[in-house]
């Protein structure tokens, strides 16, 4: 339970933020703030914590898990009884991976031009242009799963609902607060790549490499309030 | 005579050794195409440090599914959406277990028992998961709001003050570490951590395990022979030294407090005290994971 979404959650806010400190996550900050604003103009900080209701935003943390897929091997399955694929009998005790993003736009390129299949979170098959981050996909209705940032079948992660409130509060939360800049140097700036921006890439999840962003408050007044309000409410804990 | 009998020795030796070097733990599936690999090692070497485009790249020549031989375990590589629906959601109630790896399952878990999400399948697990997906569910959910309420301002006016009201710049990570681990612990434990030290000792130390349940960081997972020595060894078993100590002050710290009648409504708890809800046969060292 400790160790439960602790090097899984935190690389999808990471790498989120980073986005948001893009040229192209300038034009998603100010329609996620656009949106959460048209639905709560002024209590989303309180409200987010009852429901659910700015789907851009449903939507942005849905395309961070599914652009970043922190496990990118996922965890290994084994069969138990003996399984068929394509006419093929694969026997009880086979070990299965699969592979969620080899998101390389290099690769992306190459396998386009070659027509050929590749994984599964990428597949242009399912997903319209695959290796561009756009919430706007999840705004129209999928067929099927919509990522894998948490596995799928029986094993299926078992916390995905409290991560899914954890990531849609805080980040309506950050960008309520804030507005996100890049950083001034170059190289202070986010590796955006699903793959490149691991520090370890053999390791089981996403470790996102070191970057800095600037965050401005929109209104300290008034973001001084709501911690305030935060503070209150939450002193017995 | 002889000399042809040596010959027809040699061989068989070498027929056998040869066998024997490209067996693995699971028999090779006809109709499935085969990534060419080497005695022994099979394709761990191939494989290189980023397994997604290594796997890509196969996928090209070999099509969406194939197997590849990691030393001694046969693997099933799926990479397409299809493919993945068919195998993972189609045919889930067969694909349902999980390996047990040398690495993260003898010497990192030693003391902790298995966690939920990474035990082979069992009835035990059948209900640990059960009993988790009740405190994990939606309604469940709604009642630890309050905690993502306090955490979730935490880590804002921590990156807040931090970054000097926005003077400067930010690495964010630690701060997100920080709000999930917090947010774990409370729904766990009942209480959070404020130190600095301890928070970072946690994050490296899980980070590490993570490590160390990677698919092929590890190779002593696949060639049983490297288990014999191994520097991966001594920093799993220090890795998991470090975890039991913190494992073991958070719940001395819970029990201290329910003793004092100051702990707050948590999940470990609940097991501690109401011994039908326990989930375990390890007792209170109730972990959950993926």
């Amino acid at each position: 339970m400790v160790s439960a979404g602790l090097d899984t959650v935190p690389g999808n806010f990471t790498m989120g933020l980073g986005y948001l400190s893009t040229p192209h996550g300038q034009e998603i900050q100010q329609k996620l703030y656009d949106e959460i604003m048209a639905v709560y103009p002024n209590n989303a900080w309180e409200v987010c914590l009852k429901e659910e209701k700015v789907p851009y935003l449903t939507a942005f943390v849905k395309e961070t898990l599914r652009f970043w897929t922190v496990l990118p091997i996922c965890l290994p399955r084994v069969n138990i009884k003996d399984m068929v694929y394509d006419g093929a009998t694969i026997p009880a005790g086979t070990t299965f991976l699969m592979v969620v993003h080899p998101a390389s736009s290099y690769l992306y390129i190459r396998a386009k031009k070659r027509q050929n299949a590749y994984a599964a979170a990428y597949d242009p098959t399912h997903f319209a242009e695959p290796h561009k981050f756009s919430p706007e996909r999840y705004l129209v209705p999928i067929q099927g799963i919509s990522h894998f940032a948490y596995g799928c079948g029986s094993r299926t992660c078992i916390g995905l609902n409290l991560a899914n409130r954890e990531l849609y509060t805080l980040f309506l939360r950050l960008i309520v607060a804030f507005r996100v800049f890049p950083a001034e140097r170059e190289e202070d700036k986010p590796v955006i790549d699903a793959l490149d921006c691991n520090k370890m890439m053999t390791g089981l999840t996403t470790d996102p490499k070191d970057f800095k962003v600037k965050l401005i408050c929109r209104d300290r007044g008034m973001l001084e309030e709501w911690l305030k309000g935060s503070e209150e409410r939450t002193k017995e804990l | 005579m002889s000399a042809a009998l040596l010959l027809i020795a040699a061989a068989t030796a070498i027929y056998l050794l040869f066998h024997h070097a490209n067996r693995t733990n699971s028999p090779k599936i006809k109709g499935i195409p085969e990534v060419p690999g080497l005695p022994l090692l099979g394709s761990l070497l191939s494989i290189g440090s980023c397994h997604a485009r290594k796997a890509l790249e196969w996928s090209k020549i070999h099509g969406p599914v194939f197997q590849v031989r990691l030393g001694n375990r046969r693997v099933v590589f799926a990479n397409s959406f299809s493919s993945v629906t068919n195998l993972w959601i189609t045919q889930q109630s067969a694909l349902i277990s999980r390996p047990q790896l040398y690495t993260f399952h003898s010497v990192v878990s030693t003391a902790q028992i298995f966690t939920i999400g990474t035990s082979p399948w069992s009835e035990s697990v059948k209900r640990r998961r059960k009993a988790a997906a009740t405190s994990l569910s939606r309604p469940a959910i709604a009642s630890y709001m309050p905690i993502i309420d306090l955490e979730s301002s935490i880590s804002i006016r921590e990156l807040l003050e931090d970054s000097d009201y926005g003077d400067k710049e930010i690495n964010p990570s630690l701060y997100f570490q920080r709000f999930a681990l917090n947010t774990g612990l409370t729904l766990t434990y009942g209480f959070r951590i404020k130190d600095a030290e301890q928070l970072q000792e946690i994050v490296e130390v899980e980070r590490e395990i993570s490590n160390l349940r990677s698919t092929s960081n590890n190779w002593q997972d696949y060639l049983p022979i490297l288990r014999r020595f191994g520097k991966k060894n001594n920093t799993a078993a220090e890795t998991s030294k470090r975890r039991d100590r913190y494992m073991d002050m958070l719940l001395q710290e819970l029990k201290r407090r329910i003793a004092k009648g100051i702990d707050k409504p948590c999940i470990t708890g609940n097991v501690l005290k109401d011994p039908e809800a326990k989930l375990d046969d390890g007792g209170a060292t109730y972990s959950l994971e993926r």
